[in-house]
């Protein structure tokens, strides 16, 4: 055979051929097998297999989330402790610190007002003080006298009868039955012109003058035809008192009946005292101390005394338009300075040396002012040396400034009264002022010396005295008070403003100031400490700034009767509450003198201010807490705050942002939790909502979420919040089904189905589930529709199971 | 060489082996290019498996049915019948192991059931019937 092929030579490529073939067709074959087997295996493990699902059932799935941030709101602060500590109730506390949020008003009374009975009483001397301050800028309270008046002698004007004479000539009778009278003036009816004295006596008999003694008077004084008014240093009048008017004249006459019908107040039996010595009386010197002996004469002559009665009074209504009366805390409050000036230098021969005697005032510029109310106007009332130094020539103020008389006053000065003197020169200026008041008149320019070339700057000094000159010259009888040295030209404004209150001693360019209440210190800067020297002491009699010898009241309008608030205010701030009273916008008080009868003495109170202030103390805390959260399709929300707070009670909103309708915070309902702390500080407490109606609308669509906490206490007790735990818990209902794989061979479920007649949803799953075993899968994001439904799954190999 | 250069008798029998391999060369290179083409063709259709998941009539004239690719090629739809007609559907490719929605567009009525045949470029169907609900 082999043979045979190797000679044949065709035959060997037809084996090649046919055995090239075969292989071709044994590979097309296997493979074709191969694959068919792969695939008959594919289908008959599809076929082997078999799932089910055994149960499907709802299960609710929860969450819980924590803040991850937080805001302060207000002016809250943080204190300690951080986010992470609020993940659970474990007493480990971010704690924060609330601020006060309170409302506090000093509102200053408005205005002066008169709207209720009594009417008003009194003067203020700058209300406006009280509407600002405390700034040491006072308003003056000062008692009116509310006496009435009357008159007391002869006031005819029908007499014709005229009479000439040069004696001393006295009419009398009895004062009235008046309380607290104070005669004021004296009236004389004249014909003609001419000069008079004139003045009121007290005691004696009716039957003889000779032992009254004189009270008031006025002498020199020009009078005309007609019926003259002459002032005179008020005298307190006793009722029921034996009283005499005297008086002579020159030139004109005076009026007078022969008729004891005619007699008016004056006594009937017996007309007018004829003194007979002196003859020749004196019209401008003072009237005699006491009438001497004389005789009466059946004439009347025509004149009077004028009296009012003494009953100073205060009722002075303030009031507030538009006040706030709805705060928790309302008060009144004033500020008052009540005066302490409390004594003068009463010189009765002596007077008061400055320092060792040796001051020297006399600087190129300066003020001297002071106060003094003479006994008898006389004598030298300041000095330091012949040619620096102040004198009385008849009833004028002389000043030896630099130069003999150098000034002259223009104001005739009288006995009796208080008069405020300053002097002001500056010798860069050539100018020397002199300035004038009294209690009830600011000081103005008395006279000035524009040219006044001389100077005090030279003059040296012999002895610096007060009440006298240069080493007790010519002391002069009355009481000082208030002496200031400042090296400075005032100006007038500036000595108006503080020419009626005392002084701290530190003012701008004061060098001496002597108060003079019951000693001689100089609180001045110089501190020259004075000394007394011959007859003095101090007197209780000043021209301002004195005491008030009464109680001030503070009354409140409560709109049918004053109600009192004060029986009295002190030194510095008075503070009552009125929250009774306020209880609208319209709120009125008056001032009230404690003594409103028979009270003789006029007093001054100082208000610097007068304001109610009202106000509601208030701490709050504000925090925002932030977080995050899943998106999905919520059924309830559960949120939860715990925490402390450090004191009792407080006032406190829990709230969970509404995202919804452009987002806010709850007032009530869902996402609104509002409660008081415990009684108990530091109490750990926990406070929760669930949500089941629309619990996503507290979560934005990225799943953002956030809580305020706020605590609001109306104490003066700041607070701090302890927060221990926070949690926002969505809980969402999914599914949870059971499958079972009853076949040989290991599933792997690739494919659920929920379908029902409206909708069919897949979800992947990846399960593989072992021959003969059972297992429950839970899915939170997917829920079952509600109605009929069906579920089913799909093995990867192809196979399906259904549960209905 | 010389003599066989020299010998015209040994040209013929050389050129006639060599024209007979280039022959048989060239015919197994064809057998088995056609085997190969044979086989990955039965390959390809043998391995075509998948299966409809859920048929799902909606509304706006549409049948959505949902195919799972389980054999072990790719697939692509070429022809959908409903009730022996074919009707547009959206195209769809499924590679092994995928899944998704056919959109057959089809005016549909409720209680109704309908014959729906999915046929592969392959020539490999997928046909059932599937009811509509009302």
């Amino acid at each position: 055979m082999g043979r045979h092929l190797k000679k044949d030579k065709r035959g060997v490529s037809n084996i090649i051929v046919v055995v090239l073939s075969l292989i071709i067709i044994v590979v097309i074959v296997a493979n074709v097998i191969l694959w068919s087997y792969q695939m008959n295996q594919l289908d008959w493990e599809r076929m082997q297999e078999n799932v089910s699902i055994e149960n499907v059932a709802t299960v609710p799935f929860v969450y819980s989330y924590n803040p991850s941030g937080y805001t302060l709101g207000g002016s809250t602060s943080w204190l300690s402790g951080g986010i992470s500590n609020l993940i659970s109730d474990n007493s480990v506390y971010m704690t924060f610190r609330s601020y006060y949020s309170g409302t506090d008003t000093s509102d200053f009374v408005d205005n002066i007002c008169d709207l209720y009975s009594p009417p008003a009483k009194g003067t203020h001397s700058n209300f406006a003080a009280q509407q600002v301050g405390p700034d040491s800028v006072y308003d003056m309270l000062k008692e009116e006298n509310a006496g009435i008046t009357g008159n007391w002698g002869i006031t005819s004007s029908a007499f014709t009868l005229t009479s000439t004479h040069a004696t001393y000539r006295y009419m009398g009778g009895t004062s009235p039955n008046v309380d607290n009278m104070k005669v004021t003036k004296l009236h004389i009816r004249y014909s003609g012109a001419g000069t008079v004295a004139i003045a009121l006596y007290t005691g004696g008999t009716l039957t003889d003058p000779t032992g009254a003694i004189k009270r008031t008077e006025a002498y020199n004084v020009a009078v005309s035809s007609g019926w003259n008014t002459i002032d005179v240093p008020d005298y307190n009048w006793a009722k029921n008192t034996v009283t005499w008017i005297g008086w002579c004249h020159n030139y004109g006459v005076v009026y007078y009946s022969t008729s004891s019908a005619d007699a008016g107040d004056f006594q009937s039996a017996r007309g007018r005292w004829d003194q007979t010595y002196p003859y020749d009386a004196d019209e401008t010197s003072p009237m005699p101390t006491s009438p001497s002996s004389g005789s009466f004469s059946n004439n009347w002559y025509a004149m009077y005394a004028e009296y009012e009665t003494v009953n100073y009074n205060l009722d002075l209504e303030v009031q507030w338009t538009n006040a706030d009366y709805n705060q928790a805390n309302e008060e009144l409050a004033t500020y008052l300075r009540k005066g302490d000036n409390t004594r003068s230098l009463d010189a009765t021969g002596g007077y008061m040396i400055i320092g060792n005697g040796m001051p020297n005032w006399g600087s190129t510029t300066g003020t001297i002012s002071f106060w003094i109310n003479w006994d008898v106007v006389a004598n030298r009332l300041w000095g330091q040396h012949d040619l620096m130094e102040t004198r009385i020539s008849g009833s004028n103020l002389v000043l030896d400034w630099g130069a003999t008389s150098s000034l002259t006053s223009i104001t005739s000065f009288t006995a009796g009264k208080w008069y405020f003197i300053a002097i002001v020169w500056n010798e860069n200026t050539d100018k020397l002022y002199l300035y004038v008041g009294d209690k009830d008149n600011p000081p103005t320019q008395d006279n000035v010396n524009n040219a006044w070339t001389s100077s005090v700057s030279t003059q040296g000094v012999t002895q610096n005295n007060f009440m006298a000159s240069r080493g007790g010259v010519n002391p002069t009888d009355g009481r000082g008070d208030d002496l200031r040295y400042w090296n400075t030209a005032r100006t007038l404004t500036n000595i108006q403003n503080d020419y009626n209150i005392e002084l701290t001693g530190s003012e701008s360019n004061l060098r001496s100031y002597f108060k003079l209440n019951n000693n001689f210190d100089d609180i001045g800067p110089n501190n020259n400490d004075g000394s007394g020297s011959g007859s003095y002491s101090f007197s209780s009699d000043v021209p301002f700034d004195a005491p008030p010898a009464e109680t001030i009241r503070v009354d409140v309008w409560n709109g049918s009767s004053w109600q009192n608030l004060f029986t009295d205010l002190a030194n510095g701030w008075n503070n009552v509450t009125v929250a009774s009273y306020l209880t609208y916008s319209t709120f009125t008080i008056r001032f009230n003198g404690g003594t409103e009868s028979g009270d003789t003495v006029q007093d001054s109170w100082y208000i610097d201010v007068t304001l109610l202030h009202v106000w509601t103390n208030k701490y709050t805390l504000e925090v925002e807490f932030t977080g995050s959260s899943s998106t999905e399709n919520w059924n309830q929300l559960t949120w939860t705050v715990n925490s402390a707070w450090t004191i009792a009670s407080v006032s406190v909103t829990l709230q969970l942002y509404n995202y919804t309708g452009g987002g806010a915070y709850p007032t009530s309902g869902n996402g609104y939790i509002s409660y008081t702390s415990s009684a108990t500080p530091n109490t750990d407490e926990t406070k929760n909502q669930t949500i089941t109606i629309n619990p996503t609308h507290f979560r934005n669509a990225s799943g953002n979420w956030k809580m305020k906490v706020k605590g609001v206490t109306e104490t003066s007790s700041q607070f701090d919040l302890k927060v221990d735990w926070i949690e926002f818990k969505p809980t969402i209902n999914g599914a949870d089904f059971t499958f079972k794989n009853k076949g040989a061979l290991t599933s792997h479920i690739v494919s659920l189905w929920i379908l029902n007649s409206t909708y069919h949803q897949h979800y992947s799953i990846d399960i593989f589930l072992n021959s003969g075993k059972i297992l429950s899968y839970s899915r939170a994001d997917i829920s079952f529709p509600s109605g009929q439904y069906v579920v089913k799954i799909v093995t990867e190999r192809g196979n399906a199971a259904v549960y209905s | 060489m010389k003599r066989m250069f020299r010998d015209k008798r040994g040209i013929t029998p050389v050129l006639s082996n060599v024209l007979l391999m280039v022959i048989a060369v060239a015919g197994m290179s064809i057998a088995m290019t056609a085997t190969y083409v044979i086989t990955n063709n039965l390959h390809e259709i043998m391995g075509e498996r998948f299966i409809v998941e859920d048929v799902w009539f909606k509304t706006g004239n549409t049948i959505a049915v949902y195919l799972r690719n389980v054999g072990k090629m790719a697939i692509e739809i070429s022809a959908v019948y409903v009730n022996y007609i074919s009707r547009s559907f959206s195209s769809l490719k499924l590679e092994v192991n995928k899944h998704s929605w056919l959109n057959i567009t089809y005016t549909w009525s409720a209680d109704s059931v309908y014959y729906i045949n999915i046929v592969t470029r392959r020539g490999n169907q997928v046909a059932n019937y599937y009811g509509a609900s009302s």
